[in-house]
């Protein structure tokens, strides 16, 4: 039971809440809210070349994606593309950005410098690091191909963006330079939270430095790895787009076709936001099932709990 | 529960991140009718009157009005010149004086489609703008665009000085949309140094030549990519890859727009045969062209890396420009090789955008800036195609104003680039893309830039590719 004053001091406190959050919360019903729901109504109208019929076809664009014999084809190869990309950067990342954090963890001369330069990668704008990688790659003049050759690796300068055996390694290494940082900082703030004491008393029951890592240092740093796997994947399943525009354009042939680019061309290409609006709900809905088995399926804690029930 | 709430807002977070901006802004206005204006000034009747007579002056200029100008990213400062020139004509010496400021907005070639649709879709306009013979079709079946003719009926004086493919290009429906901004036809160019050096006499007049004389020049180690032609996923694609089909008197379309052209013969499938060939055999193209434009070969040409190339005319002028080009003086232009030595001539134009339609004085405005920038004024007592005149001799701009080849400082500035006999032969047998006219075009060539590359990357073979691309046009002609 509150006391009167108890009540007016939390309406006070929750008054004083939503002054604070409101206009975070305008923004967002402006700018995320409103446009995702407008979205969600265009994939079921038929709406193209810009100019919107206002007929409600309810499924019918989803139906076109999985079955039109002109849409189909092109849209299961980007599943493709785009789950080998995502699986690979989201592994690549992960495993990258934890080594890293794992040295960056001990206390040595330099590390601080590493720390700001790793930073940078994620500093730099996307539309500005996906002009410099494609600069890097540039059949004629690009800097890989300056440096392979200076090392006698090879004779003639070679075309990475045009060859589709080499396209989307090329688009996703410069994906995997630009996202480590990101994960790495979350993970050296994972490790930083891990008390000494606790790798002490592993040392006194004589565990070495990979026994360690995987019985204490990995299952501490459970939710972290969690946290990363999560949001790398969302990551890598739409944030590679600005280097898709700008180094390959989706070719060559169709080796670098993810759907986040079809997406881009359905709607602004073809002006077929329908249909477009479309293929970003199945994406999302593919975001969605990974995000569910990494909370969920993956969980050792809810499995164990679903053992002990009753 | 805790943990409840965060899936849930990573959930929430995940489907707004994937859905959020794949549609357009705002529900644009439905379809655009015909703009019906119901205050009519008398355009026509005072443009026709004699400037002695009824001087611009004595008629109190309609607006102030702000022209919504858009185009893509070239010579800025000479658009702005260009511009400051109209606003001061327009004030003083127009058949229909209007007080006018430009709002001019830019990107690049490659984006423009992009930008326009996007400010359409959201429910935005531009009152003038650039154009292109591949999009206008998607621009006007949207009603982005408007057909010119119906609101001031004297563009058409124009048809008969304007080359018959550019007035096609700029033509939808029947109607013209438009006056050039420039035009173009691909060329092949060659360097004749390179080729005196490998002892050969004249360029190439067909394919198999070309091949020939490549693998004389990568022989005797002077080039080691002789032929190159820009056919990265995109807009110069098309330029590129029309060129080289016509060369070969590739049809793609009957006048129903029912494809014609074979699947497993004939000139379209000889021609990829031959590019697929060419990179992956004998090694006379390379792999690069695939994620090159025009715009890179010409700057591989300039650097002297390769023999011959496919390019627009325009490019000539830096190929032998000393200090901007280490092949200053030995660019040549050759009819294109070929059985047909046909090629793609394209249309870049001013077209009106929708919004001129807004009021009375806008229209006149804008209809003014189409005609002062792409068709005949007269400016301080002098009468001609004046932008369309400078754009050619200070840039080296291609035109389809018949009438500016006996033009002398035309006639100077081309001749001093290139031989413009040749250039002139080519251009007679330039063809507009086929097909161009279909509101579907820019959905299909889309498509084709893709099935294209695959089979020059022999991904898949040419027959097959050659199949989907007319699968694709039936279904969208079905659509």
């Amino acid at each position: 039971m509150q006391s009167p004053y108890e009540r007016k001091r939390f309406r006070q406190t929750s008054l004083f809440a939503y002054r604070i959050i409101l206009p975070s919360l305008v923004f967002i019903l402006f700018f995320i809210a409103y446009p995702l729901l407008y979205s969600f109504i265009v994939a079921f109208k038929e709406y193209k070349y810009g100019v919107p019929t206002g007929k409600i076809i309810w499924f019918q664009n989803f139906i076109d994606i999985f079955t039109k014999s002109t849409v189909a084809p092109g849209f299961y190869n980007s599943l493709v593309v785009t789950m080998k990309f995502t699986l690979v950067a989201v592994v690549a990342v992960v495993v990258i950005s934890l080594a890293i954090a794992l040295l960056i963890n001990q206390q040595f001369r330099g590390s601080g410098l590493i720390k700001v330069a790793l930073l940078l990668p994620y500093a730099i704008p996307g539309a500005v690091s996906a002009v410099i990688w494609a600069w890097i790659y540039d059949p004629s003049f690009g800097v890989m191909n300056g440096v392979l050759n200076g090392l006698g690796i090879i004779d003639e300068y070679i075309t990475v963006a045009a060859d589709p055996r080499w396209a989307l390694w090329a688009i996703l290494f410069a994906y995997v330079w630009k996202f480590v940082p990101y994960s790495t900082f979350l993970f050296a703030a994972g490790l930083a939270t891990i008390p000494s004491s606790v790798y002490e008393a592993a040392r006194m029951d004589r565990a070495g430095s990979i026994r360690a890592f995987f019985k204490v240092t990995l299952p501490l740093l459970r939710p972290v790895l969690q946290m990363v796997l999560v949001i790398q994947t969302i990551f890598a399943l739409v944030m590679h787009f600005g280097l898709v525009f700008v180094i390959t354009q989706g070719g060559p042939g169709d080796a670098t076709r993810t759907l986040a680019w079809l997406v881009y061309v359905e709607s602004f290409t073809f002006t077929r936001f329908g249909r477009g609006a479309a293929m970003a709900i199945i994406l999302a809905l593919i975001m969605i099932v990974f995000i569910y088995l990494y909370l969920v399926v993956l969980n050792p804690e809810r499995r164990l709990k679903r053992r002990e029930a009753p | 529960m805790k943990k409840r709430h965060m899936l849930g807002t990573l959930l929430v977070s995940s489907f707004l991140l994937a859905t959020a901006g794949c549609a357009p802004a705002a529900e644009p206005a439905e379809a655009p009718e015909p703009v019906v204006i119901t205050v009519e000034v008398p355009v026509v009747v005072e443009k026709e009157a004699a400037p002695e007579e009824a001087g611009p002056e004595e008629l109190a200029p309609l607006g102030p009005v702000t022209l919504k100008f858009a185009g893509w990213t070239y010579d800025l400062e000479k658009v702005q010149q260009n511009s400051d020139k109209y606003v001061d004509w327009v004030a003083e010496q127009a058949p229909v004086p209007v007080d006018v400021k430009i709002d001019w907005s830019d990107a690049g070639f490659g984006e423009f489609d992009t930008y326009v649709t996007t400010t359409f879709a959201g429910g935005n306009s531009f009152d003038v703008l650039y154009g292109s013979d591949h999009w206008l079709a998607k621009w006007a079946a949207a009603g982005w665009v408007v057909p010119v003719e119906d609101y001031f009926p004297e563009i058409r004086d124009y048809v008969t000085d304007i080359a018959p493919y550019s007035v096609e290009a700029m033509t939808y429906d029947g109607k013209l949309y438009g006056l050039p901004y420039y035009t173009d036809v691909m060329y092949f160019f060659y360097n004749k140094t390179m080729l005196e050096e490998a002892g050969i006499a004249s360029p190439p007049t067909t394919w198999d030549e070309v091949t020939e004389q490549s693998l004389i020049l990568m022989d005797k180690g002077i080039t080691s990519q002789p032929f190159m032609v820009g056919l990265k996923a995109g807009a110069w694609f098309d330029e590129g890859f029309f060129a080289l089909i016509y060369s070969e008197g590739a049809d793609l379309f009957d006048e129903n727009f029912e494809p014609i052209f074979e699947t497993d013969s004939g000139p379209v499938y000889d021609m990829i045969e031959y590019i697929a060939a060419s990179i992956n055999d004998t090694g006379i193209v390379p792999t690069k062209v695939l994620e090159m434009t025009a715009v890179d070969v010409q700057q591989a040409f300039k650097n002297g890396d390769a023999a011959f190339v496919i390019v627009p005319g325009y490019m000539v002028r830096e190929f032998n420009t000393p200090g901007i080009s280490k092949v200053a003086g030995q660019a040549e232009v050759s009819m294109m090789p070929g059985a047909t030595h046909a090629t793609d001539g394209y249309s870049r134009m001013y077209v009106m955008g929708n919004g001129a339609l807004r009021d009375e004085a806008t229209k006149v405005a804008s209809w003014e800036l189409i005609e002062f920038l792409g068709g005949k004024t007269t400016v301080d007592g002098e009468t001609g195609y004046q932008i369309a005149k400078r754009w050619a001799v200070e840039n080296g701009l291609g035109f389809s104003i018949l009438s500016l080849w006996q033009d002398p400082a035309v006639e100077k500035a081309f001749s001093a680039m290139a031989d413009t006999s040749v250039m002139q032969a080519q251009k007679e047998l330039a063809i507009s893309k086929d097909g161009i006219s279909a509101p579907w075009f820019a959905e299909w060539i889309s498509y084709v830039r893709t099935e294209v590359q695959k089979a020059l990357l022999r991904q898949e073979p040419t027959e097959s590719v050659l199949e989907n691309i007319k699968q694709q046009w039936l279904d969208l002609k079905a659509e």
